[in-house]
C-alpha cells in the first residue's frame, strides 16, 4: 500500500468560523480530508480540512462547489487558514479584501445571513474572476 | 439551542475569490514497480498527463513525484470498481532509495 497526493486548485469563495466553501474543477467525494493552502494578507496559510459535500455548479461549467469544514489539528498559528479567516471576520485584514453585501463600510469582509441561516450558495462571486 | 446539521456560524462571501490549493491523499496498492514505471490502482481516476507524489511508508518514508500516462477502470476481484493508473516515474524525495527492478 502507498499514499497518492494530488494537489487540486481550488478557489477559496466563502468562509466562516468553522468551515469555508470552495470551487473546485473536479468533484471530490465527501469525508475526504486534506490541507488546504492559500495566500491570504500576503502569507501562505495553511490548514487540515475534511469536505462535508460537493455538488456541481448549475450552469457553470465544470465549476463544483465544495463546502469544507476546517480541522483543528493544529494549533491557532499565524499560519493558519482558520487565524485569516477570523482576522478577516474580525474585520482587521484590511479594506478592499472583501465587501459587506450591504454595502455597509466594514474594513474586511462581506456578506452574511444570521447564525444558522443559509446563504445563497449558488449565489456568483462578486468578483467571479481575478485578473492573472 | 442547536440543532445538528444546522450551521452555528455566520458565512461571509469574499469579494475576491482567493486562489488555492488542496492536497488530499488517498490510498492506493502498487501493482508493479520497475525503474520509470509503477502500476497502481486508485480509488479515483486520473487525468493524463496529471503530476501527482506517491507516498510509499517504511522505515523511512519515501517520496516519488510521478506522471499519469494512463487511466483505466478496473474490477478488482469482490471489491469496488478501481482504476488503474499506468504512471511514470518523474523523480524522487531525497531521502528516497532507487527501486532496482522491483516487482510487488
Amino acid at each position: 500500500m502507498a499514499t497518492l497526493v494530488r494537489s487540486l486548485p481550488v478557489r477559496l469563495v466563502e468562509v466562516s468560523r468553522s468551515g469555508c466553501r470552495l470551487e473546485c474543477s473536479r468533484p471530490i467525494e465527501s469525508g475526504t480530508s486534506g490541507q488546504l493552502a492559500v495566500e491570504l494578507g500576503g502569507v501562505m496559510r495553511i490548514d487540515d480540512i475534511r469536505i462535508a459535500r460537493c455538488q456541481m455548479r448549475m450552469g457553470a461549467g465544470p465549476i463544483y462547489q465544495v463546502g469544507a469544514e476546517l480541522l483543528r489539528t493544529r494549533r491557532l498559528g499565524r499560519r493558519t487558514v482558520r487565524m485569516a479567516i477570523k482576522t478577516i471576520i474580525d474585520g482587521r485584514m484590511g479594506a478592499g479584501h472583501a465587501r459587506n453585501d450591504h454595502d455597509v463600510p466594514i474594513p474586511a469582509s462581506v456578506r452574511t445571513t444570521g447564525a444558522g441561516g443559509r446563504s445563497e450558495s449558488r449565489a456568483p462571486p462578486a468578483q467571479p474572476s481575478r485578473g492573472p | 439551542m442547536t440543532q445538528l446539521g444546522r450551521r452555528k456560524h455566520s458565512r461571509f462571501l469574499l469579494s475576491q475569490p482567493v486562489e488555492g490549493n488542496l492536497r488530499v491523499r488517498e490510498e492506493v496498492a502498487i501493482e508493479e514497480w520497475n525503474e520509470s514505471e509503477l502500476v497502481i490502482l486508485s480509488p479515483e481516476p486520473c487525468r493524463t498527463d496529471e503530476r501527482l507524489t506517491l507516498e510509499i511508508p517504511g522505515s523511512v518514508r519515501h517520496r516519488v513525484s510521478v506522471r499519469v500516462r494512463e487511466s483505466r477502470p478496473a474490477v478488482v476481484a469482490d471489491g469496488p470498481i478501481r482504476h488503474r493508473l499506468r504512471v511514470s516515474v518523474e523523480g524522487h524525495g531525497p531521502d528516497v532509495k532507487k527501486p532496482e527492478g522491483r516487482e510487488l
